[in-house]
């Protein structure tokens, strides 16, 4: 009995000491961290994208969710449209989609069943799937029939799709004044499920306008335009509608319709503005003259939905539209401190290509859609970030910074910080504004004794001979770019605002003393800011200057020698 | 149970035995494997903004003029542009390279881009060497010590930048090869290393690592078009010393995609646990003796009892 006792004492022990090792083992562990998804570099930009639209297949479409099917369970389906259209061209458009009236109805599928989420759900199913059987049946090109292959979940289009579109939602994520969101959040995704309940699920659902917009907008500027205006003959009313109040009106005022009255009148539920009326109108027409053998436009995706914004300068664009808006605008907004904007409309329609660069397809005013504070009309965008956005094609400030970055005016403008500095350039309050175009003078008219031909850079001179550059011609050059300018002389306002490209801190005022490099630039390299040191600086400058103005093989950088010759030390 | 002091005394040690384990610290982040403190803000840095390198090869060359050890070239050698057409890697010849890629953005401006150690604030092959001849520097640096290594090259399997270089080719006295950041002459004085002052465009700033955090943002936030917003080496791997700034993704620059953990951030607790004050292979052998025994006794104890 006594051993009996002993032996479950002993085997008590054993048990402990194995509980010992046990909890070292577990506790000296770390919490196993998983490896939060890394936060893709999302800075490859859209265009990347969209470069795919050219390539065969085209680019795929995020199939729209209606609100009979939200919460969705499964990632949303990525629609390859082409690759159908192209695959079923014999077969053409009423293969899939329903004919009403004789005309071709886009929606999708023939049998579209909306009366439950389950008949829904069902018709597209149906759709797809069966067809996809019956020609993998056949032996012939298909698509997949299983839940995974269609609603992809690690699918990469989607998520270089969510990035885009939850930075677009969120807009403060575009603003330079705030971060990505890893930047504070470690696992992005789970403050967003922890703090608002938000998973990619219900991103897709709440960004899907935006989402929408993503894809490359039908282009129609004015070329596509006139194209149009001379093949149907001036025949406005076959795209254009005037209401029988408006009808009835110039009837009475006895004048035909202006342009303007074509412009603002829209027909109801059949806007060109709408995607659904846009392609039940535009595509039947193109495929009714297709039958009958006369020119037509494009009946697939690729050939309207084109990220192709046609150069301003391309072959002597055709002549916008007739328009009878205003030539010269002050804009202004209510409730503001800021002076009102003089805008020159006729010169900003010779530089552009389509109405609809500005004005998105609402070809209305800004102020229309986008408030102070931002509404959902206007896609959330707030009236100041309407004009002011650096990082948007439409608004003033955005196009004029891409225009700073053309080869022409890159080499002076890249070293300048982009800062919503000179307000009052743009904020005079003024029309009279507009006429102030300023010439530059030949700069060597203004420093007639500074203005070297050749300025020699010895400072450094050690490894390679003095560097010497051509100051005058430079300056002369810089001046004729800018004369030949018409963004630029209506900015550049002072007569030696040509020389800030390269003497870039402050303005060029005093004719006698223009600070040299080395003035600010010291020879040490100062770790503490972003100045650069003398060497850095003097080829930052003219380096980074060569290299987005494109200049010439022979002064590209790998040639040192290119702009100072090797000294020949005796080794 | 039989209640005696001595059997008293080894439940006490038992349970203080648990207590103590339990309180097994996982690797905290702040303590590196040296013991010295990892997560300083005043350690050096660098800064590099892959924007403004033109490629041309002159920190090569300055590093290899700085360090006696690497084989001599002349400076003939770093101006052929010939090289970029293969990728290079960091070896035995040379502690940093300059790679060249093509540009997505825009093609005519290929970028180009200086890879070297990254000096890991929580460095793997200072966590992998076993003989501690990689340690970490306060200032920054990790250090290569020849005379402790024993060349097993396990710091070249666990660095997840692939620098560590190895002189395969020397039989008798061979050494890992890897960019130092100039510790013995400049980096102990402040001054940057040589290949940050050959710099002719300052692709690279040196300075302390928080203030050029807070000049990566600013520019970042200065050039929102310029830069993919992100800064490389700032929380990967749980930091390193050299950042980095790009114009297209990292991933099609050739920077491995790595996560936020330390790299032996995995490894160590398990390692440090394991042999914490030796209690737990006490533990397992104390347990394997403990069911020997018990079956043992227990064979005698029938045995016992079919005699009787």
């Amino acid at each position: 009995m006594q051993r009996v006792s002993e032996m479950k004492r002993q085997l008590r022990y054993a048990v402990l000491m194995s509980v010992v090792c046990w909890a070292s083992v577990s506790f000296g562990q770390e919490a196993q961290p998983s490896l939060e998804a890394q936060p893709t570099s999302a800075g490859e930009p859209v265009s990347a994208l969209r470069a795919q639209s050219t390539k065969s297949g085209g680019r795929p479409v995020l199939v729209s969710i209606p609100p009979l099917l939200e919460p969705i369970q499964r990632a949303p389906v990525m629609f390859w449209h082409d690759k159908h259209s192209d695959a079923l061209k014999a077969d053409g458009c009423a293969l899939c989609h329903p004919k009403r009236l004789g005309q071709i109805d886009f929606s999708f599928p023939k049998t579209r069943n909306e009366s439950s989420r389950k008949t829904l759900t069902a018709s597209y199913h149906d759709a797809c799937i069966t067809c996809h059987t019956q020609r993998s049946k056949a032996h012939k090109s298909s698509g997949p029939v299983t839940c995974g292959e269609c609603h992809a979940d690690k699918n990469t289009c989607l998520q270089n799709e969510y990035l885009p579109v939850i930075q677009t939602q969120y807009d403060i994520l575009n603003d330079p004044y705030h971060r990505k969101c890893t930047t504070c959040h470690l696992k992005p995704t789970k403050a967003a499920r922890d703090v608002a309940d938000l998973d990619w699920k219900t991103f897709y659902v709440q960004a899907k306008g935006a989402l929408e917009k993503k894809l490359p907008e039908s282009v129609f500027d004015y070329g596509i335009h006139d194209k149009h205006v001379k093949t149907l003959e001036k025949r406005c009313e076959l795209c254009h509608y005037i209401s029988p109040v408006l009808k009835d009106t110039l009837a009475a005022e006895g004048r035909k319709p202006t342009s303007q009255d074509w412009l603002r009148e829209v027909e109801p539920g059949k806007s060109l503005k709408e995607k659904d009326s846009a392609h039940l109108r535009c595509i039947n027409c193109h495929l009714a003259r297709n039958s009958e053998q006369k020119t037509h436009g494009p009946v697939d995706c690729r050939g309207c939905h084109v990220d192709r914004q046609r150069a301003a300068d391309e072959a002597a664009p055709p002549s916008p539209p007739e328009y009878d808006n205003k030539e010269r605008i002050l804009i202004h907004a209510e409730k503001t401190s800021m002076a009102s904007v003089p805008f020159d409309h006729k010169a900003h329609i010779a530089t552009s290509t389509s109405c609809n660069g500005c004005h998105h397809d609402t070809l209305e005013a800004c102020v229309k859609c986008h408030t102070h504070k931002g509404a959902k009309v206007g896609n959330f965008i707030t009236l100041a970030d309407a004009y002011h956005r650096a990082g948007s094609t439409r608004s003033c400030i955005g196009c004029h910074a891409r225009e700073k970055e053309k080869p022409d005016c890159a080499g002076c403008h890249h070293l300048r910080e982009a800062k919503l500095t000179a307000c009052g350039t743009c904020h005079t309050g003024r029309l009279e504004s507009l006429d102030q175009i300023l010439k530059l003078p030949d700069p060597a008219t203004l420093f007639p004794t500074n203005l070297t031909e050749e300025i020699e850079l010895s400072l450094l001179a050690g490894e390679f001979e003095t560097g010497r550059i051509k100051h005058k011609d430079i300056a002369r050059k810089l001046t004729d770019i800018s004369n030949n300018s018409r963004l630029a002389t209506a900015f550049h306002k002072r007569e030696t605002t040509v020389c800030a490209g390269c003497h870039h801190m402050g303005h060029v005022e005093s004719k006698q003393n223009v600070p040299a490099c080395a003035e600010c630039h010291t020879v040490l390299n100062v770790p503490s800011d972003n100045t650069p040191n003398l060497l850095g600086a003097y080829h930052q400058a003219c380096l980074g200057c060569h290299m987005k103005m494109g200049y010439p093989e022979e002064k590209m950088p790998q040639a040192c020698t290119g702009c100072h010759k090797e000294k020949k030390i005796l080794q | 149970m039989q209640g005696s002091r001595r059997e008293f005394l080894k439940q006490v040690g038992v349970i203080a035995g648990l207590a103590i384990c339990s309180k097994a610290s996982p690797a905290r982040a702040e303590r590196g494997p040296t013991g010295v403190s990892i997560a300083g803000e005043d350690q050096y840095g660098v800064l590099v903004d892959t924007t403004r390198c033109v490629g041309c090869r002159r920190c090569e060359n300055a590093c290899n003029e700085i360090n006696p050890d690497l084989p001599r070239r002349d400076s003939a050698f770093f101006k052929d542009q010939t090289v970029f057409e293969h990728r290079r890697r960091m070896d035995d010849s040379a502690y940093t390279v300059v790679n060249r890629f093509c540009n997505s953005r825009e093609p005519s401006k290929p970028v180009f881009v200086k890879f070297q150690c990254m000096h890991c604030r929580n460095a793997a092959c200072v966590s992998a060497c076993i003989v501690g001849a990689l340690t970490r520097d306060r200032n920054g640096a990790v250090r290569y010590d020849p005379w402790k290594c024993i060349g097993c090259r396990y710091c070249m399997v666990a660095c997840p930048f692939q620098v560590p270089g190895y002189e395969y080719g020397n039989a008798f006295t061979p050494q890992v090869r890897k960019c130092h950041f100039c510790h013995q002459v400049r980096l102990s004085k402040g001054v940057p290393p040589a290949c940050v002052q050959a710099c002719p465009m300052e692709v690279m700033t040196f300075g302390k690592r928080s203030a050029l955090l807070d000049m990566a943002r600013d520019r970042l936030h200065a050039h929102p078009d310029r830069y993919v917003p992100h800064v490389y080496g700032e929380d990967e791997v749980g930091g390193t010393a050299w950042l980095y700034l790009a114009s297209i993704s990292f991933q099609s620059l050739d920077f491995p995609k790595l996560g936020y953990q330390p790299a032996p951030g995995y490894t160590e607790p398990i390692q440090h646990a394991v042999f914490k004050w030796f209690l737990p292979p006490i533990g397992v052998f104390a347990a394997l003796g403990g069911i020997w025994w018990y079956l043992s006794t227990r064979g005698k104890l029938s045995q016992e009892e079919s005699d009787t």
